[in-house]
């Protein structure tokens, strides 16, 4: 088809009196109000004093002392999970991405589940792994391979664990998107015209995949940044990185200016990160649709010859020394897949050494649980604090995920079937609640919902929730959307069928899948949510996640455990459902 | 642009007086900068199989597409049977669309899919069951009812788009590239079972395609389209034995152009002088010409033969052969006149004739009526 075949692309009639600036409308208008708005006035506060009057006191403070080492400290750290997440998930992504069959589903569902689960329950799964009387000490001591435990928790090692197992399944994601377009042709031909698999991996595959890798470190460094729960729990104050720092301000200290400045400093530097990425790849390389030219272009590409000639004579040298036996052709298959299967354990193991924990006869979480006892489960049911807690999780995620469809799925649709002006800059503005850091976003909510009384309440939960809810929504929806073959609706038209008659018969039966994995996503990602809880749930009228949070830092009972389990079962179940639902829905 | 009536001539059979189905008055399509319909005018009879016929961007998707109604025009009017159309929603159109791909609703069956038009019209159970049935009977499908689309091989899924469309008797089926996925066997066998369709229901079709033996196999009429404008409309016969143009005569089958200068009149006909070689007669151009202007004129491989001798009131080129190939049916001989232009002559293969030695000099003899030339803006 010709461009101009193409852009006869047809149009229904009703949609052109609907065409996008009505669906989009719920959605811009609150993003503004609720995100935008409450942004820039928290920001604004950074500059003046209760007076009113300018100010740089703020500033000040945070570029001195402890807070700038705080600013220095988080930079340092994010670097290095940066680092550590994008060498650990490439092996994973390049196996995803150039393996086929049921191996690999399984290998996607075993990367998903830590994306799923609460990142709370993950962070208590390493302090049982790594505490004193954890699975790691524990076991060394038995062995007799040492005779004190090692202290491997709340330590710089520890946070950097917590936070690359916390950031990788979202690496591997951003990754996979990249590497999946990759013509599987290309390695084929890359080999007719004489290249050893050395050769083509660094190449080609690397060097086509790269703005893959790059999105997945730019996203990997600006939510680390943000993060507070890894270093807190698995951290000493060493450890501190400025989310806590801007909790603290405003915790204990009520000191607004401050976390404030030290927002705006995390804002600036986030922004500037996005502007050099943008520099050097060009920021369409998100989508994976653009190569890096020019100059770092032929850097990069001298680079990875350099790195191709290595590799193919380090090949050809271990086949030298082995010269009776033939190297097979699955061999490289398996060079990758041992250490895939090792990071894919990382993911996956720890948090089901929560399980037999919950059962313990000790008030403890240790290693190896002692005897066997409900009495964890018991203490979850019985607490009205655990069970209100529990209710208004389920119900305020239940909200927020029918909200979240409701203004998420209409600008999905204005986004993939109308044209208009300006377009290209919805959907970067929808996505934003996404990149921004978590921690400064839920500080203006606090901020803003203080003033105007919804601090407290759960309709300002589901606000929060909604805002990091809904881009998730859009995105789940455009993917389902833009391989719907448009020509249906139309070919029901044609036969027909109204265009409300289509929607109902044709559209939404196809869509149907996506509409529940929206569902699913954004039910989690509320269910999950701690930062806005932390400021918006105060008090007794909790969420789950904030109720978990609050107890590890009183004492780490056995009944976290026992939540943990429950909460690890529930995401097992959401996503052999949504598996069973996508294959139902390929008519498998 | 309309039939252009200098072009009836009495060797042509002219389409049959068929009173007006479709009219299209002044159509156009603009995407910004970019017009993907110029103002465009076509009528199509009742019963009448019309051919919208071009090259890729040629405006042919975007006129079907206005005249279902999936489209919004920037200008110009659409009629069916003698209301304004224009603005009418496609379920009002009383017409049937048959996609490029099928469009066949995946969730839904071979029998719900062909009964989806008659539940929207809400028809009782009883006469869907009948027709559904009687549609599925006649593509030879009964037996499929249940399947799903994709559990049906191209040439399947192709009947069940067709009796979607068919079953509920819209009177005029619109196609847009229906035979495009299909290898050419079936496709062959297709292009068959829509003819056969459309004498059976007797519906107006407008039929888009960017083939051209297709478009000559199945048309009443053909509207060949290029760059967003008609180029010229008529019946199969018209468009191949008098192109208005080189493009017409070109799209429309085999064809080779002689390029020349005109030298002098001759009655019907106008002198053609070539660099080096001997002047031939050939039919006056349609368009205004003056002595001296370059012309190219257009010759049918099968109007040409190769011989030894000469013919009284045949035009005579020396040419020596480079290639002969019997395909079968045909012969094909490869010859390269003196200007190193390659022309191919075919002709039937007969027992008597033989394929021609390689670099054999010979006489290339044409009459000169099968010469089609033109001047001017017609070259383009």
């Amino acid at each position: 088809m010709s461009a101009v075949d193409q852009l006869a692309r047809p149009v229904n009639p009703f949609r052109i009196k609907l065409s996008g600036g009505i669906l989009l409308l719920p959605i811009l208008a609150f993003l503004f109000i609720f995100f935008i708005y409450p942004l820039f006035s928290m920001l604004a506060i950074s500059a003046f004093d209760r007076s009113g009057a300018l100010t740089f006191d703020f500033y000040r403070q945070a570029l001195g002392g402890r807070t700038w080492s705080i600013f220095l400290n988080t930079l340092s750290i994010s670097l290095w999970v940066t680092l550590f997440t994008v060498l650990l998930s490439y092996p994973v992504a390049y196996y995803l991405a150039t393996s086929k069959g049921r191996s690999t589903n399984l290998i996607l569902i075993i990367v998903l589940l830590p994306f799923w689960t609460s990142a709370l329950v993950r962070a208590f799964a390493w302090m049982l792994l790594l505490g004193r009387n954890g699975v790691i000490n524990s076991t060394m001591v038995n062995l007799g391979i040492t005779e004190v435990p090692a202290d491997l928790l709340f330590n710089l090692f520890s946070v950097l664990i917590g936070m690359v197992h916390a950031l990788m399944p979202i690496a591997v994601l951003s990754m996979l998107a990249t590497m999946q377009n990759i013509d599987r042709n290309l390695h084929s031909a890359a080999a007719t015209l004489g290249a050893e698999p050395g050769d083509t991996f660094w190449r080609v595959f690397f060097p086509i995949s790269f703005p893959g890798v790059a999105s997945a470190a730019l996203v990997t460094f600006i939510v680390s940044m943000g993060i507070f729960v890894q270093p807190s729990l698995l951290g000493s104050p060493r450890e501190t990185m400025v989310a806590q720092l801007i909790i603290q301000q405003i915790d204990e200290l009520y000191n607004w200016g401050l976390a404030a400045a030290v927002s705006v400093m995390v804002l600036v530097l986030s922004v500037i990160i996005i502007l050099i990425f943008d520099k050097l790849l060009g920021i369409a390389s998100i989508s994976g649709t653009q190569q890096a030219g020019g100059a770092s272009g032929k850097a990069m590409r001298s680079i990875t010859a350099a790195l191709g000639t290595a590799t193919v004579a380090v090949s050809r040298a271990i086949r030298r020394a082995l010269p009776q036996r033939k190297v097979k052709e699955g061999a490289f298959r398996w060079v990758l897949a041992v250490p895939t299967l090792l990071i894919v354990l990382f993911l996956a193991a720890p948090t089901f050494f929560l399980v037999p924990v919950s059962f313990t006869g000790s008030s403890f979480m240790e290693w190896p649980p002692r005897g066997f006892s409900l009495q964890w489960y018991e203490a979850y049911f019985t607490s009205p604090v655990w069970r209100e807690a529990t209710v208004r999780s389920i119900i305020v995620a239940l909200v927020t995920a029918t909200a979240s469809l409701a203004i998420g799925v209409p600008a999905a649709f204005a986004l993939t079937r109308s044209k208009f002006k300006g377009k290209a800059i919805v959907l970067p503005y929808i996505l934003l609640p996404i990149v921004a850091p978590n921690i400064i976003v839920a500080l203006s909510l606090f901020y803003y919902f203080s003033s105007i009384g919804l601090v407290g309440t759960d309709i300002g939960l589901v606000i929060g929730h909604t805002v990091f809810a809904v881009p998730y929504v859009v995105l789940t929806m455009i993917a389902t959307l833009s391989i719907y073959d448009q020509r249906l609706d139309q070919a029901a038209w044609t036969l027909g069928a109204t265009p409300l008659t289509t929607f109902r018969l044709i559209t939404l039966p196809m869509i149907k899948v996506g509409f529940v994995t929206s569902f699913l996503f954004a039910f989690v990602r509320s269910f999950d949510e701690v930062t806005v809880a932390l400021f918006i749930s105060p008090g007794l009228s909790t969420t789950l996640p904030k109720r978990m949070w609050t107890e590890a830092h009183h004492s780490v009972e056995p009944t976290l455990a026992a939540v943990s389990t429950i909460l690890i079962i529930m995401v097992i179940l959401v996503i052999t459902a949504s598996e069973l639902l996508k294959r139902r829905g390929l008519g498998r | 642009m309309a039939v252009d009536t200098l072009l009836e001539t009495p060797r042509t059979r002219a389409a049959p007086l068929r009173a007006t189905k479709l009219r299209v008055n002044n159509l156009k399509k603009q995407y910004g900068q970019l017009q993907a319909l110029r103002p465009t005018s076509l009528e199509v009879g009742n019963g009448e199989f019309l051919t919208l016929l071009g090259p890729s961007g040629s405006g042919k998707t975007t006129l079907l597409m206005m005249v279902a109604g999936l489209t919004a025009p920037t200008s110009g009017e659409i009629w069916i049977d003698g209301r304004i159309a224009t603005d009418l929603p496609p379920q009002k159109r009383d017409i049937g669309v048959v996609f490029q791909n099928y469009a066949l609703f995946p969730h839904l069956s071979v029998y719900e899919n062909v009964a989806f038009p008659l539940r929207m019209r809400r028809l009782d159970n009883a006469t869907i069951d009948r027709e559904v049935k009687r549609l599925l009977d006649i593509v030879e499908l009964s037996k499929m009812a249940d399947r799903l689309p994709r559990e049906l091989s191209g040439g399947q899924q192709q009947r069940v788009a067709l009796a979607r469309c068919a079953v509920y008797g819209p009177s005029i089926i619109l196609m847009d590239e229906p035979l495009g996925a299909l290898d050419k066997k079936l496709r062959d066998q297709m292009q068959m079972e829509i003819r056969h369709l459309h004498k059976r229901l007797g519906a107006t079709v407008l039929y888009v395609t960017h083939d051209q033996g297709e478009a000559m196999t199945m048309s009443d009429r053909i509207c060949l389209m290029r760059d967003g404008g008609i180029e010229q409309l008529g019946t199969p016969a018209e468009l191949y034995h008098q192109p208005r143009n080189r493009f017409v005569a070109d799209f429309l089958g085999g064809a080779t152009f002689l390029k020349g200068t005109i030298a002098g009149e001759d009655e019907d006909f106008v002198i053609v002088e070539q660099h080096g070689q001997a002047p031939f007669k050939a039919l006056r151009p349609v368009s205004k010409f003056t002595k001296g202007e370059a012309v190219q004129c257009m010759i049918r491989p099968q109007n040409l033969s190769v011989s030894r001798g000469q013919s009284a009131g045949l035009n005579v080129l020396s040419a020596t052969v480079t290639d002969s190939v019997m395909t079968g049916t045909m012969t094909e001989h490869h010859v390269r006149l003196a200007d190193a232009t390659t022309v191919v002559a075919v002709e039937f293969t007969t027992a008597s004739s033989l394929p021609r030695q390689k670099g054999e000099s010979v006489q290339l003899t044409w009459r000169p009526a099968d010469t089609i030339s033109f001047v001017g803006s017609d070259l383009k």
